[in-house]
């Protein structure tokens, strides 16, 4: 539950909001590299924080991120010709570079000096890790990109999809581990899982009990359950300035990995997620079920049964992007047969499309005034009030965010971990949650209770 | 008897859990002097059963085997204490409390989460110094 006015502070991200101040003073993911494909190559249409952008690569291969509407006579830019280091509008020939600078001003006469007074909002981009970030504060010099260590990583994978609901209840699906072992394994029972295999011990106990603490770079929760007599398994999850989340699914000392839920505007999220391979190649499977194993050697499409989330060519619409062929408009394609079947619990394609059809089932903005609560959703709330006072912190006393000046903050690890019940959980684990650190396997397998799914 | 609280007090005799318990009273004194809707009854539920849960974690934790499983009923009463701090926030921000109830209760819970990430900073000094742990800083 959550007063009318905190939810409004908590989701609204447009220019002049407590949280839209408070995402502006960190760089931001507006969109893939290869998005923008080519130098000179057509334009993007970008939402961002409630902003229309166009972005573009320019002929020496730099991103620029700029206004929609030319500042002439407002025309899109996005109609504009992408020529020689800069966004050309159609309208009356007005260009731009990727600094917002006018570099050319046909319409007036040779010697007018116009074009040096006029300049478009741009804000500046790099690329990392297949990613273009921007900053759309109001430093001179921007902070420094946050240590992600998949971003880091030589190879990363970057994935995309549109969330239509606003980033704050799509964040909050990936910090509410409870709803794992229901909404998507639910239809799973104990003799689908192996005995000692993280899952199984989800299946066992649904209800684990929690462990929440504030952290520098947000807040972070410990999920534990019985393993056997003397251990226990813990789940470890992230919540980190200002949208981003480490998921525990997988291994403690292996995940790499990190979520991001860039808000386009009020009510539209663009999710970024974003994975690496261990450098040491070390690969395990500590959730998989007897199910998935079935299916894998039938060559059943449900890859690695999570299902397959088929995707739409995208389009130039400003929300045509890494758009799912399942919407709301298909009731997400829900196939109740294979509920019937025991194949799933929801009948739903595939698990990102369970979380996407639940959470965009609450709405646009979720009323969160007339939500309930309990003592397992410690998390969200945990996290709520943080973001929540950051932003009134900024907005009262100007005190800057965690994380925008101190990048190694988010090195970061989230996972599953096997632990004697005689350790402290949290001091036992600080070295393991640690990013940039690579481990032998036959360490990451004790880490796992030394049992390999055969 | 665990080896680590072998000659020690009931938990009833430490200063952390009087806290937990008075405060865990407050609370239920509070639920009780308050009218804000049938149909929010359930969050005066939900805070005396956090308010009994904090206690109870710090108890259950004291009953374990490890010194580290009473570190855990520790950082178990502090998330509860969370789940108690964020309704506070929504019943001030909404009225339901008076100012000065409001100061009275924050603070009492302050105290309490003081107390509790206190200890647990001495406990786990103790904890490195000893796996077993046997603790010479019990309040």
């Amino acid at each position: 539950m959550l007063s009318q006015e905190d939810n409004e502070l908590l989701c609204r991200v447009g220019p002049g909001t407590p949280m839209g101040d408070l995402m502006r003073q960190y760089w931001i993911p507006a969109a893939r590299s290869d998005e923008l494909p080519a130098p000179n190559g057509p334009p993007l249409r970008v939402r961002l924080l409630g902003e229309s952008l166009i972005a573009f690569r320019v002929t020496s291969g730099k991103v620029g991120l700029i206004a929609n509407s030319c500042p002439h006579r407002g025309a899109s830019l996005f109609y504009g010709r992408n020529e020689s280091e800069g966004l050309r509008c159609v309208y009356h020939g007005w260009k731009f570079d990727v600094a917002g600078s006018c570099i050319d001003m046909p319409s007036e006469p040779p010697e007018s000096n116009f074009k040096h007074k006029v300049r478009a909002i741009a804000y500046p981009c790099v690329e990392r890790g297949g990613i273009i970030w921007t900053y759309m504060g109001a430093r001179e010099t921007p902070p420094p990109l946050p240590d992600l260590e998949a971003n880091m990583a030589p190879e990363c994978r970057v994935t995309t999809m549109i969330r239509d609901c606003n980033y704050m209840q799509a964040l909050e699906g990936d910090i509410d581990t409870v709803h794992f072992a229901f909404l998507h394994m639910g239809h799973l029972a104990l003799e689908d899982t192996y005995e000692g295999n993280f899952l199984h011990y989800q299946v066992k106990d649904r209800a684990p009990r929690y462990a929440v603490t504030d952290t520098e770079f947000g807040t972070c929760y410990g999920a534990y359950r019985p393993a056997e007599e003397d251990t226990y398994y813990w789940r470890f999850a992230n919540f980190l300035f200002p949208f981003y989340t480490q998921i525990p699914p997988g291994t403690l000392v292996v995940n790499r990995g990190f979520r991001a839920w860039v808000p386009m505007d009020d009510e539209h999220t663009m999710f970024f997620g974003i994975a690496a391979t261990p450098a040491g190649g070390v690969t395990v499977a500590p959730e998989r079920s007897k199910r998935q194993d079935v299916d894998a050697r039938r060559g059943s499409s449900q890859r690695a049964g999570l299902g397959i989330t088929e995707m739409l060519p995208d389009t130039t619409d400003w929300y045509g992007r890494s758009r799912p062929k399942a919407d709301a408009s298909n009731d997400y394609l829900l196939d109740r047969e294979k509920v019937q079947r025991g194949e799933s619990y929801t009948g739903l394609p595939s698990v990102v499309l369970e979380d996407q059809a639940i959470t965009e089932s609450m709405g646009p903005i979720y009323n969160r005034s007339q939500e309930h609560l309990g003592t397992s959703d410690i998390m969200i709330i945990r996290t709520r009030l943080r973001l929540i006072r950051a932003a009134q912190a900024l907005r009262d006393k100007g005190e800057i965010p965690p994380g925008v000046d101190q990048p190694e903050f988010y090195r970061q690890r989230s996972g599953g971990v096997i632990l004697p019940r005689s350790v402290d959980w949290f001091e036992a684990t600080r070295d393991l949650r640690k990013a940039f650190v690579e481990y032998p396997e036959a360490f990451v397998l004790e880490t796992i209770g030394e049992r390999r799914p055969t | 008897m665990a080896l680590w609280r072998s000659g020690r007090r009931n938990i009833d005799e430490l200063n952390a859990w009087q806290k937990a318990d008075e405060f865990s009273t407050l609370l239920h004194e509070m639920g009780s002097e308050l009218y804000i809707g049938r149909d929010k009854e359930w969050l005066l539920y939900l805070l005396d059963k956090a308010g009994r849960l904090m206690r109870d974690a710090l108890e259950e934790g004291w009953n374990r085997a490890y010194l580290a499983e009473y570190l855990l009923g520790i950082s178990e009463a502090l998330t509860f204490g969370a789940l108690v701090d964020y309704y506070l926030v929504f019943l001030r921000h909404e009225g339901y409390l008076t100012v000065e109830r409001a100061h009275e209760v924050e603070g009492k819970l302050s105290d309490l989460q003081n107390t509790l990430t206190a200890l647990a900073g001495r406990l786990r000094e103790d904890l490195r110094a000893s796996p077993e742990g046997t603790p010479a800083s019990f309040p």
